[in-house]
């Protein structure tokens, strides 16, 4: 077997040098009734070619990536420059384990740390962590994150939030005792509206902005009402790309914010793996759940990184850390800081534009189609509802047929909203297609 | 043994992206905007764009990038440059195969939410891959949502909290203990803490496995939701006892939760399904060969037994029976299910290197790879003990990873090296950040003091710590982890 480093000579010798006469006597202190007296009915060994040929056989029956796609909905197509692939493809980090040994990983741990001030930075928090698994776990564990540092319970959250991030959430609370709020969105703005279930045993209030209609929140609004009764304000960020172009959460005034960092030159990968992002303010650093990397200084000077505040996590504080996370999103943090860094300040700033601008011209070509409009008026970013004259299932299956995946229909998350879908519109999407979903709704 | 570099790049001292920038550097090009450009005003108003100008943000070129990357990947030790001799966290080899098949733009570009027909193949591949975990745990119900292993230990007792509910009713309440050995990983607890249970600890014995007149003992109290145990456990022992500890668990009403970070030692040779486990998670990092990169991205499928397998998380993967062109289809109709833990379906990108692990091996490799590592790992023992002269009370610490240090003298490295980290993270009055401040070379302490003198960022252990100028440096030999040492 070729990924088996030695032959079945050396095996022999190995075996005979502890007094062993079979492979079969290696596992005598396992009791003969419990052990597999059959071969695994698994595939037989294939070779290089046999798999990549099975692979490809399998990945040609994703049909939907032959096609123009306008789908967005917490999983972006960006461009994602050549280095960032190349570079984390290095052995030294695609092969190296989990940075426990300072000594080994300054690797890892310098490129963490430049994950967490990037995400710092832009978020326009004061720390940040080195990842979560996605965003939809990042918004559960800032639910528990709340709920241990105001000590009330409820938390308000807007169904304008990603509906998949919400069930996400209420399965990680479920067994505590906290009572989860869903507050709806106003109508005709598509913002959240109704603040009602605000009051002082609210631990949080959670929004996300752009909401999954696409609609950028008055973040700054809503910071002052959560604050206002004592509790936290988290935001929720599924489309990483905005954070070039909008204002950061905590300039509004965020105590929280989580998110999704797969727009920062991640794949989607039929949805993971992606990496979730984490950051707070300071003050809050203890309650925070996930790994943490800091800037220490040897006896010198000098210096260097290490994982810090260990004391939260499990393997210190066990049933009562902050969170059960253990191995998070390292590799795919390393590919996002590779992203940031190529694309640096003037980038992260134009991709953002681009998308505003090309969201806009779609946007504006379709509602000015008989019978489509657009439903709320709030400003949007790269993604946008459209409300059609018949059920969107129909008119997304009448684009398909013409080869182009023009959106998600909304009734798959919210049942009464029939006619309406969710178009996102990015960077990569040439004006070409763009023009192809305008004829296919016509 | 000893690694030797071939070269040093001129400085060891790689800094942080952010002191490499500089104004008006750029690593990228978009392509021309290719519609007409509306008033940006027009499209979001000022007051809800940023008027920070992204501050601090780095401006780097391409080569800039590339160089950054690659100096401090030369800082880490990896599983390419050698043997990892970790226990909890098994290391294997990551083939390069495994990397090329999830990159196959069928599988990369694939956005989740895409028509279900259109991405048949991705869901075949997930129902393939369930249905290999399935035989290799002798469990048939799975889930692969999990992204890590905690997530799926997570998983896993919230199926037991499920089937306890749905079993026991409003009694279930009375059932909130759930037993974990004192030498399990630390995820153990904490994740039975978020379903709801509270721990209480089974002693080992002396010969490290569980004791089992405590766990009878702990049993007797009352209340037990279920044990969670590692097997062979946490110190490296097959715990012989396996049946009888489920059956006592499961005399006492409870369930039993195997946490599968050992499962290297048993693929092929014995299922936890046989043994009597109700429940298990895997790590497709540990056991089926996807890369740790440097913690994660993991997957940490859940299998459980068939009467387990309706509180399974949503959608599940399921195939179309019995319909003359096999049809994969999401099942979201799954009333007593526990919900959805990840959004999507899971890291899909590690089933794809799994599955790739699996056909490689197949039936036959996958168990000769599980002899391999049993019979290497026995050597390294006998090995190791010799050496070690049985100072260390055998079975205590029998496990490659314990054994392989002396305790003592790790711990007193370890200590050494432990400095209070002050900052986590650079902000403008950070004073590690010195580009905004205009003051760039103030705080540098590593290059400033002395410049004419590339040093190591970080002391390594001792033999390769800077004593001061002039001072005679001890080279005594080298290690695998001779990447800080700074050239002459």
């Amino acid at each position: 077997m070729r990924y088996i480093p030695n032959s079945p000579q050396e095996r022999e010798e190995m075996l005979k040098e502890i007094g062993l006469s079979s492979a079969e006597e290696l596992f005598r202190t396992i009791p003969g009734d419990i052990r597999l007296a059959r071969p695994l009915n698994v595939s037989e060994p294939l070779a290089e070619n046999e798999i990549i040929a099975a692979f490809e056989g399998m990945a040609a029956r994703n049909t939907a990536t032959q096609k123009p796609s306008f789908l967005g909905a917490g999983v972006y197509s960006h461009y994602s420059p050549t280095i960032v692939d190349h570079l984390l493809q290095r052995s030294e980090f695609f092969t190296s384990y989990t940075p426990y040994q300072p000594e080994i990983s300054q690797g890892t741990l310098q490129y963490i740390f430049e994950f967490q001030t990037l995400v710092a930075q832009l978020t326009a928090m004061e720390v940040a962590n080195a990842s979560m698994y996605d965003g939809s776990t990042a918004m559960a564990e800032s639910y528990l994150m709340a709920q241990r540092v105001t000590r009330r319970n409820k938390i308000v959250v807007a169904t304008s939030v990603h509906p998949e991030y919400r069930e996400v959430a209420r399965t990680y609370t479920k067994h505590g005792d906290a009572e989860i709020v869903e507050a709806a969105f106003d109508e005709a703005t598509g913002r959240l509206a109704d603040l009602s279930a605000l009051d002082d045993k609210t631990a949080a209030l959670v929004v996300q902005s752009p909401n999954f209609f696409g609609c950028i929140e008055d973040l700054s609004e809503l910071a002052a009402k959560a604050h206002e009764v004592g509790a936290l304000f988290i935001v929720v960020v599924t489309e990483a790309i905005s954070l070039g172009l909008l204002k950061a959460p905590g300039a509004c005034d965020a105590d929280i914010v989580v998110g999704e960092g797969q727009s920062w030159g991640i794949p989607a990968s039929f949805g993971g793996p992606h990496v979730g992002f984490f950051a707070t303010r300071e003050k809050f650093v203890r309650q925070m759940p996930g790994r943490l990397c800091g800037v220490a200084y040897d006896k010198d000077g000098k210096r260097g990184f290490t994982l810090t505040l260990s004391t939260r996590e499990q393997h210190i504080r066990r049933e009562k850390a902050t969170s059960n996370i253990c191995t998070n999103q390292g590799l795919i943090a390393l590919a996002a800081t590779i992203y940031m860094e190529a694309m640096g300040k003037q980038g992260l700033e134009e991709v953002a534009v681009q998308n505003a601008q090309k969201a806009a011209y779609a946007k504006n070509a379709i509602a000015a189609i008989d019978g489509y409009s657009i439903p709320f008026s709030a400003p949007t970013f790269n993604e946008f509802v459209v409300r059609g004259p018949r059920p969107a299932n129909e008119i997304l299956e009448a684009a398909r047929e013409k080869g182009i995946i023009g959106g998600l229909a909304l009734s798959k998350y919210y049942p009464g909203r029939e006619n309406e879908f969710l178009v996102c519109v990015t960077e990569t999407a040439a004006r070409e297609s763009i023009d192809l979903l305008l004829d296919s709704l016509r | 043994m000893s690694i030797k570099k071939v070269t040093s790049h001129p400085t060891q001292n790689e800094a942080l992206i952010f002191e490499r920038s500089q104004a008006g550097r750029v690593g990228y090009r978009l392509a021309k905007l290719d519609v007409e450009e509306a008033n940006l005003d027009s499209l979001i108003p000022k007051e809800l764009r940023r008027d920070d100008g992204l501050a601090g943000v780095p401006e780097v070129s391409e080569v800039d990038v590339v160089r950054h990357f690659t100096r401090m990947s030369s800082w880490n030790y990896s599983i390419d440059l050698g043997l990892y001799p970790l226990g909890s966290c098994t290391m294997k080899y990551n083939s390069r195969l495994n990397e090329k098949v999830a990159r196959i733009p069928g599988f990369a570009g694939l956005h989740p939410l895409a028509p279900e027909e259109e991405s048949q193949g991705a869901l075949e591949l997930i129902y393939r891959l369930q249905e290999a975990l399935a035989e290799i745990t002798g469990l048939p119900g799975v889930s692969l949502q999990p992204a890590a292993g905690a997530q799926g230990e997570m998983t896993g007792v919230m199926l037991i909290r499920a089937f306890l509910d749905k079993r026991d009713g409003e009694a279930s309440k009375e059932r909130r203990v759930m037993l974990i050995p004192d030498s399990a990983h630390g995820t153990n607890p904490a994740s039975a803490a978020l379903a709801g249970f509270t721990v209480k600890t089974i002693r080992s014995t002396a010969d490290g496995i569980t004791d089992m007149d405590h766990l009878r003992e702990l049993c007797n109290e009352g209340g037990v939701a279920g044990v969670m145990f590692t097997n062979p456990n946490t110190v490296g022992i097959f715990e012989r006892n396996i049946k009888e500890i489920c059956d006592t668990v499961h005399n006492a009403g409870g369930l039993v939760y195997m946490d599968g970070a050992n499962m290297n030692a048993l693929v092929g040779v014995a299922r936890p399904g046989d043994m009597g486990v109700d429940v298990i998670h895997l790590n497709l990092h540990k056991t089926f060969s996807t890369p740790h990169g440097g913690g994660g991205p993991g997957c940490g499928p859940c299998c459980c037994t068939a009467e387990l397998a309706e509180f399974l998380p949503v959608p599940r993967v399921v195939l179309e029976a019995a319909s003359p062109d096999a049809k994969f289809r999401l099942d979201y109709n799954l009333p007593n299910s526990i919900g959805r833990v990840k959004a999507f379906f899971g890291n899909f990108g590690m089933m794809v290197r799994a599955l790739s692990y699996i056909y490689t091996h197949g039936n036959d490799g996958l168990k000769e790879a599980t002899e391999a590592a049993r019979a290497q790992r026995a050597v390294s023992r006998a090995q190791t003990r010799r050496h070690l002269r049985q100072t260390i009370p055998v079975g205590r610490y029998a496990r490659g990873d314990l054994l392989a240090q002396e305790p003592g003298k790790e711990r007193r490295r370890h200590a050494r090296h432990r400095k209070t980290p002050d900052r986590l993270r650079l902000s403008s009055d950070d004073r590690i950040f010195p580009a905004r401040r205009g003051r760039r070379d103030a705080y540098r302490a590593d290059r400033v003091r002395r410049p004419c003198r590339p040093r190591c960022v970080r002391g390594g252990d001792d033999r390769y710590r800077s004593r001061g100028k002039g001072r005679p440096r001890a080279r005594k030999e080298r290690t695998a982890f001779d990447t800080h040492r700074t050239p002459r």
